[in-house]
């Protein structure tokens, strides 16, 4: 007769082996993914680590959560910043109901800019018009404060955080 | 404790602690809380790489004072401004369920009397009920109790368990009052991958305690200072001196306090820190196996040096060594200071959403121990931990750990049954969750 402990280690053994099929039947359910739609679609997705596409998109939890990042990308940790020509820059905080039920984005545009822009490809697939767009260093710089100010009034920077990344923003 | 040696102590960290006036940045303990989760409305992947192991976001909200600037929000709404009540009671739970087959058995160090199960149903292994929430805008509670602790049925232990003040009178020195483990200002416990536990910080008795900690942070330097009871979080004393029995209760079984603390720095990519602690602890009456307390207090000294990095936001490393001088604490020659050092070292491997790979080497001498004829002979460990974390969800793990004991056992070398008289190989497969 085997004795008790061999045949816990055989179905310890069973178990290691049958762990990740049963892990992979409860399906990428478990594993976070944020579907990011914009109307009008198009904008360019910005995450922590930089752009990451058009929406229509689907990015990893991940891809919004790194395990790490430099100091000046810190402000932008869990958030979603959305870019489009025409259009004001939207900035979202990624919550729970965005990861079950997608995100989707409204972009306050001028109708006329707007309405041109509509006319590029929005599948998704291929950049739009909106990202070759060029930007002045000036616009650039205010676009970076709205989005500092807006970080700031939903409490997800300090303060003091604000006040050091405004000095830098507008160093020479 | 003797005045003189409360003046030296005091005088020895009075240098450590003029440098800690000042700073805020050690990191409280927080395991995986997905309380948290709740009230921000975050997912488990904000703060942990591999639950419970915290990312960088983790560990900069726990060094914030376990909160997000916008901890308000998840307040009721009272109109009272000088009221923040959490919205709904802040709990969660965590728990742990482990089948394992192992080498070690249960030896009784007077009569030899032995038990043995090689292998075992460890279920409920643990069952934890955590508790957090910002108070204030600078005062924050956390504390957790367990049920079930190791499958002890019949007894709830309240481990962690305070309150912190993120900026005492304007100063920027954080403040944390209560019972915390002292290990804590170095590799918190709660947030390791592996089952496998940091056993040098058990061995050297610097896990919980209670006390006070003050922190901060000085250019590129954190700073850590703290005083303790010394004597662990069990002892419970009735007060009755003036006569008849009074209400309150005593903690500390002597009159010594325990000086604490640490600072560390980034040295390029590996942070490091040096700890040290100076305190007494009770010594040990000759024979019975070192098992019974003696009557005097010995002088216990600690010095650690931990280092630590992470490398492309997947792999972590940590290592720890710890050198310790218990001085006097055997009464069967108080002359002999009894010195012993230990250590482990550790990496983790978060290969995906789904998987995280661990190995833990644990490692401690007894030195001068050996052939002492008490259970301190067992101050004896060179093992390798070898982890797999599967994730079924962001909350939900399952583990496979392999643990393999690279000492011999020893034969009983004096009266008692003392030493390492099996070796520790185990395999262990388990669920650990929180919710």
């Amino acid at each position: 007769m085997r004795r008790p402990q061999h045949v816990l280690s055989a179905v310890l053994a069973a178990l290691a082996v049958t762990l990740p099929v049963a892990g992979n039947a409860a399906g990428d359910a478990a594993v976070g993914r944020l579907r990011i739609a914009s109307d009008p679609p198009g904008a360019e997705v910005i995450l922590i680590g930089g752009p990451a596409g058009h929406t229509p998109l689907t990015v990893s939890e991940r891809a919004i959560y790194p395990n790490d990042y430099r100091d000046d990308q810190a402000a932008l940790y869990g958030l979603v910043t959305l870019r489009r020509a025409g259009c004001a820059t939207a900035v979202q905080r990624v919550t729970l109901e965005h990861l079950e039920h997608g995100m989707h984005v409204t972009l306050d545009c001028d109708p006329r800019v707007a309405g041109t822009q509509r006319t590029i490809d929005t599948s998704g697939t291929s950049a739009p018009a909106a990202a070759a767009t060029p930007e002045t260093l000036p616009a650039r710089r205010l676009r970076q404060l709205q989005v500092l100010q807006e970080l700031l009034d939903e409490g997800l920077i300090s303060a003091g955080e604000e006040a050091r990344i405004r000095r830098r923003l507008l160093a020479p | 404790m003797r005045p003189s040696a409360v003046r030296h102590r005091l005088g020895t960290w009075t240098l450590t602690l003029a440098l800690a006036i000042g700073a805020n940045s050690v990191v409280p303990p927080a395991e995986a809380m997905p309380e948290f989760a709740r009230r921000y409305s975050m997912s488990c992947a904000a703060c942990h790489a591999a639950f419970p192991r915290l990312n960088r976001f983790g560990e900069e909200f726990a060094a914030n004072n376990m909160r997000l600037p916008n901890w308000k929000d998840s307040t009721a709404k009272t109109g009272d401004p000088s009221l923040a009540l959490p919205a709904y009671p802040p709990f969660a739970v965590r728990a742990q369920a482990y089948t394992q087959a192992r080498d070690g058995r249960s030896i009784d160090p007077l009569t030899g009397s032995t038990e043995s199960a090689s292998t075992d149903f460890q279920s409920p292994y643990l069952v934890k009920l955590l508790s957090s929430a910002p108070l204030s805008d600078d005062i924050t509670y956390y504390f957790y109790a367990i049920m079930a602790e190791k499958g002890v049925n019949g007894e709830t232990l309240v481990e962690d368990a305070w309150f912190r003040h993120a900026n005492v009178f304007g100063t920027g020195i954080g403040m944390q009052l209560g019972q915390f483990q002292l290990s804590d200002l170095m590799f918190p416990r709660e947030v390791r991958l592996p089952f496998q536990d940091f056993m040098a910080y058990r061995m050297a008795g610097i896990t919980y305690d209670r006390g006070v900690l003050l922190d901060r942070d000085l250019g590129p330097f954190e700073l850590a200072l703290g005083l303790s009871n010394g004597n662990g979080i069990t002892d419970n004393l009735n007060i009755n001196s003036p006569g008849y029995r009074r209400p309150d209760k005593m903690f500390d079984s002597d009159g010594s306090k325990t000086v604490f603390g640490r600072i560390g720095t980034d040295i390029g990519p590996v942070a490091a820190g040096l700890f040290g602690l100076d305190g007494e602890q009770r010594s040990i009456a000759p024979g019975n196996a070192g098992l019974t307390r003696g009557a005097r207090d010995s002088d216990k000294r600690v010095l650690g040096l931990d280092l630590a990095g992470e490398i492309g936001g997947k792999t972590w490393w940590y290592a720890q060594y710890l050198w310790n001088s218990w001085d006097g604490f055997l009464d069967a020659d108080p002359s002999q200071d009894m010195r012993w050092h230990g250590g482990f070292a550790g990496v983790d491997y978060v290969h995906s959403d789904r998987w995280a790979f661990s190995a833990l080497y644990n490692y401690a001498d007894a030195n001068d121990f050996d052939r002492t004829d008490t259970i301190y002979e067992g101050i004896d460990m060179n093992s390798l931990s070898v982890t797999a974390s599967y994730y079924f969800m962001r909350n939900v793990k399952g583990v496979i750990e392999l643990n393999y004991d690279f000492l011999d056992a020893r034969r009983k070398s004096g009266r008692y049954w003392t030493g390492h008289l099996d070796q520790e190989h185990y395999i262990l497969f388990g669920l650990d969750t929180a919710f």
